[in-house]
């Protein structure tokens, strides 16, 4: 992934990971199977990265992790949104989807999209 | 079976693993849940864990990274779980004692007065003993000054009068100090006539206030300009508090003039708040020494070296150490008092003595007494402690329970101190609430003569009270709670008493620790009180009860000498006139206020006989003043108005100096040579009862009394003493208005009840007596509660046993024993080892009782008898209902 890109990533795995959390509380592992599924595998990121997410959320409290016990009875850390976690998902989903929606908007067309490609080479 | 979801329902999670384990373990596990899930998808094993690694990035990095991570989370969750864990303790907490609303109380209360003792005490002690006089620089190194004179033999105990040119030999003839000034503390008249008001004034030395290190709060201070002898300027200091109640802070205050002594002073400066000077009495304001001297202590004061009635204060230089200091002091007094006859300042050792060192007895007893407080604390512990013991029993299932279902012990003696702390915090509170309305009080009536500046509560005490509190809770509340932590669950839970073996015997050895410290209190209280009755009931040889002491200070005033004499004269005559008095006299000195010292030869005797207490000391009075006195003349007669100048001189003696210089013959008809060479030899016409000379404990002294008008040079009087016919106070204000129709420009005309001065020497005892009463009472109190407390309890947990009993036909009075029996003998066994307690520490006491053995027998019966009937009666109140216990009631019951 293209380093220029990391911090948009980053906000925005951020916001994927709470929205992944909001139906009940999962592992890491399930949270990874939410998103690949979510997104169709078309967001490629390292398992890695998506903890390290966690990590940044947790010390903002805006999730909580707990140990807690899976199905198949095994030790796992199982993650929640805190109630600011929750208002920060809903504030930073408005903003996203006003933005993108923005950014959508200025680059749908393929006629602007030729004419920017044109001024810019 | 799996523990999760009961785990889960009792929001008891496992124990949490370390940052670093916690880390490791949730990769492994998402590495294992996604191979399985890769394989699940259709891979190979071995390729499927490859893929998992492959898909999860750099797993080493990343697992450093959150390794890190999650350290810091762990960090901030612990701190933040701490804290919501706290809040949910001193809920339940709070919860768990409004339940027991009666507990909460005996135990806030308990806590309440004995912390509220101990902080005031401990306010008191900290300003007399702790804490240095305020705006003081560097106060370490000024020292005070006090001199032991040789007696013959030894070295006297050290006091801290010297004389003016002891003064100077001590500025002038020391390389150690970096400044040296010398104060006296005096009362002037401010203002004249009716209008006239005593203040009590510091004069002092030019580098007094340099010395000090002090800044003025308005204007400045004088200097050794001002202060140079021998007369000075006529300027003044006003004290803080004087300013503001005497000139409404008046800040143009400075350079206005006002009337001091009869003379116009003008204000320089205004004192800091607080500054009381280099000790902490309360001053109003500060003149030069040599401004007022000349005329309030004669011509000679400069020079004399006899009169000793100044106290000089030093500031060693830094880098020198205080026995250099003191050795280098020591050696320009004797240096200066090389060509005295007298011996005794000759051989002199000046000792330096620190500003917080008052030495003072009520300094020692203020320090005692605060040892008593921490005893009351002791005891106030010992009886939370079995409170706390006696709930704890009835809590034990509710505890078991809890640990049955796995809370950890360490969780729940958590919450054992959170409650024990909410208790203490309460009870300071509330001691700290009583400590600021008691130490008020306790301020103004046994402690008068310190300026408090502050509040009685300061953070120093607060800090200290802080620090009792969280011993108190731990001591009383914690310890006791714990035991209970401790117990058979299986029992407890299966409804019987699981109540271990030993909680009687430590509520008995509480008991019994809480009566023995009680009756050394008690024993103290009594040992106190025993001095102050031997005070009251002390032969002075003067009747106090029905004389007052009349002063004026004229002479600072500016009245020439032969006119002083001449008012006091007139006023004699004036007063003598008055309704309602019985005798008057003029003396120049009087018994606790001031004396003279005079060499004595005897005909046919070379040298006096020593005694412990020195002199001869001499007063000079006027015929009257033997009765005004109330002296009693036991043999030959006394005074009469026909022995006056001119006639032959004649003296009274006192009975020990009578036996002591003709101990085998009548005194009566012999005479001895007094003052300066050539005079008469003065016939003892009169023995007198022993005078006391300056305060209640003395060694014996030689003294007589001459008369003013019979001297070679007269002097002027400085009191008239006034014997009146009923309550001398009430007489206060008709001598006043008499002298001041004598002369309307007098200035203040101080009268005193001789009362009232032999009451500030009986200070110390007074204040021991009252507050070791006030603190033994307190203890009694609180012991009482805790008797009464444990009898009563042990009526309520045994009321099954003394159901039976009853049953089984026992008499009421048989019961009553069973309940009351081990709390009268822990009783008992407290009092005696109180008393052992007592005879072991006593000796430390005695030097602040007055003529009282610390072991004094009467006094050690009464305090057993006292406790032993308060243990009876406390312990009888509830255990009555022993014998009231219905016997089918009780056995129906649990």
């Amino acid at each position: 992934m293209p380093g220029a890109d990391l911090d948009l990533m980053r906000g925005t795995l951020d916001l994927l990971v709470m929205r992944a959390v909001v139906p009940k509380p999962l592992h890491g592992f399930g949270i990874v199977r939410w998103i690949r599924q979510a997104t169709q595998d078309d967001i490629k990121v390292e398992d890695g990265a998506l903890y390290l997410s966690l990590r940044r959320l947790e010390e903002r409290k805006l999730v909580r992790g707990s140990w807690g016990i899976t199905e198949n009875n095994r030790r796992a850390r199982y993650y929640e949104l805190t109630a600011s976690g929750r208002e920060t998902l809903a504030r930073d989903t408005a903003t996203w989807t006003a933005y993108a929606a923005a950014v959508f908007r200025v680059l749908k067309s393929q006629r602007e999209a030729i004419r920017l490609l044109e001024q810019l080479t | 079976m799996s523990w999760g979801p009961i785990r889960r329902l009792f929001l008891l999670a496992g124990r949490e693993p370390s940052a670093a384990q916690s880390t490791d373990a949730e990769v492994e596990f998402h590495l294992s849940e996604t191979t399985a899930w890769l394989i699940e998808q259709g891979w190979k094993p071995d390729q499927a864990c490859e893929e998992a690694r492959r898909q999860f990035g750099d797993v080493e990095r990343f697992r450093k990274e959150l390794g890190m991570a999650d350290e810091r989370v762990q960090r901030v969750t612990k701190r933040g779980e701490w804290w919501g864990e706290l809040t949910r303790d001193l809920r339940y907490a709070v919860r768990g004692l409004r339940r027991a609303p009666a507990y909460a109380f005996v135990v806030i209360a308990t806590l309440g007065l004995a912390l509220g003792a101990n902080a005031t005490m401990f306010g008191i002690l900290d300003r007399l003993l702790l804490r240095p006089p305020a705006h003081v620089v560097e106060p370490a190194s000024v020292k005070r000054v006090v001199v032991a004179r040789w007696f013959e033999t030894h070295l006297s105990a050290p006091w801290s009068a010297i004389s003016y040119p002891g003064f100077t030999d001590l500025r002038d003839g020391t390389t150690s100090f970096a400044g040296v000034a010398a104060t006296v503390k005096a009362s002037l008249s401010l203002g004249i006539g009716i209008e006239a008001k005593r203040v009590r004034a510091e004069l002092t030395t030019g580098q007094y206030f340099p010395m000090l290190g002090t800044e003025a709060a308005l204007g400045r201070f004088y200097g050794e300009a001002e202060a140079a002898p021998p007369d000075g300027a006529a300027v003044v200091v006003l004290s803080y508090p004087f300013w503001q109640a005497a000139f409404a802070a008046d800040h143009a205050i400075i350079g206005r003039t006002i009337r001091l002594a009869g003379r116009a002073f003008t204000v320089v400066a205004v004192a800091p708040k607080g500054f009381t000077g280099a000790d902490t009495e309360p001053i109003d304001l500060w003149v030069p020494l040599p401004a007022v001297g000349r005329s309030a202590y004669g011509r000679d004061y400069l020079t004399g070296r006899n009169w000793q009635f100044i106290e000089a204060f030093m500031r060693v230089k830094p880098g020198v150490t205080d026995e250099r200091a003191a050795a280098d002091a020591t050696l320009a007094y004797q240096r200066g008092h090389a060509n005295e006859p007298r011996v005794a300042d000759q051989k002199g050792a000046v000792y330096l003595r620190s500003l917080s060192d008052r030495g003072s007895d009520t300094a020692r007893i203020a320090f005692w007494l605060y040892g008593v407080t921490v005893i009351v604390l002791l005891i106030a512990c010992a009886n939370v402690a079995n409170v706390v013991l006696a709930r704890g029993l009835l809590r034990q299932s509710e505890i078991a329970v809890r640990q049955a279902l796995g809370v950890r012990r360490g969780r729940l003696v958590r919450q054992l101190l959170v409650e024990s702390l909410v208790l203490g915090a309460l009870g300071a509170l509330l001691g700290v609430g009583l400590s600021q309305w008691a130490g008020d009080l306790v301020r103004a009536l046994v402690f008068p003569g310190t300026a408090w500046d502050a509040a009685p509560v300061n953070g120093r005490v607060l800090l200290v009270t802080a620090a009792a509190t969280l011993f108190t809770a731990v001591v009383a509340a914690l310890l006791p709670m714990l035991r209970t932590t401790r117990t058979d669950l299986a029992a407890q839970l299966h409804g019987g008493r699981g109540t271990s073996r030993q909680a009687p015997a430590l509520r008995f050895g509480l008991l019994a620790v809480q009566t023995a410290l009680c009756t050394a209190l008690v024993v103290g209280a009594g040992l106190f009180v025993k001095s102050l009755t031997r005070v009251r009931g002390l032969d002075l040889g003067i009747d106090v009860s029905r004389t007052l002491l009349v002063s004026s200070d004229l002479l600072a005033a500016g009245t020439p000498e032969p006119g002083v004499r001449a008012f006091f004269e007139r006023a004699v005559a004036r007063l003598r006139l008055l309704p309602g008095v019985e005798s008057v006299g003029a003396s120049i000195g009087a018994p606790f206020m001031s004396n003279y010292a005079e060499g004595v030869q005897v005909p046919g005797n070379d040298s006096l006989p020593r005694l412990a207490g020195g002199g001869p000391y001499f007063f000079q009075v006027s015929p009257g003043a033997v009765e005004g006195f109330g002296m009693r003349v036991l043999r030959g007669r006394s005074f009469a108005e026909t022995d006056r100048q001119g006639t032959a001189p004649v003296v009274l003696v006192t009975e020990r100096m009578a036996r002591t210089l003709w101990p085998n013959e009548s005194a009566l008809g012999k005479c001895f040579f007094s003052g300066p060479k050539g005079g008469p030899c003065r016939e003892v016409v009169g023995v007198v009862a022993d005078v006391h000379r300056q305060g209640l404990d003395e060694e014996p002294f030689l003294l007589y009394f001459t008369l003013i008008d019979q001297r070679e040079k007269p002097r002027f009087p400085d009191y008239i003493v006034v014997r009146t016919a009923g309550p001398p106070e009430e007489l206060a204000e008709s001598i006043r208005r008499a002298l001041l129709s004598e002369r309307a420009d007098l200035p203040f005309v101080e009268v005193m009840s001789y009362q009232r001065v032999v009451n500030s020497s009986a200070q110390s005892w007074r204040a021991g007596a009252t507050m070791f009463t006030v603190f033994g009472g307190l203890s009694l109190l609180i012991a009482a509660i805790g008797v009464g407390g444990v009898v009563s309890f042990a009526v309520s947990q045994r009321a099954k046993e003394l159901g039976i009993r009853a049953a089984l036909g026992a008499a009421p009075g048989q019961l009553v024993r069973v309940v009351v029996s081990s709390a009268v003998g822990a009783a008992l066994l407290g009092a005696a080892i109180g008393i052992a307690f007592v005879l072991l520490l006593s000796p430390r006491m005695e030097s602040l009782l007055f003529h009282t053995s610390a072991t004094d027998p009467t006094v050690l019966v009464a305090a057993l008898a006292t406790v032993i009937a308060l243990a009876l009666v406390a312990s009888l109140v509830p255990g009555r209902r022993a014998a009231q216990v219905d016997p089918i009631q009780a056995l129906r019951s649990d």
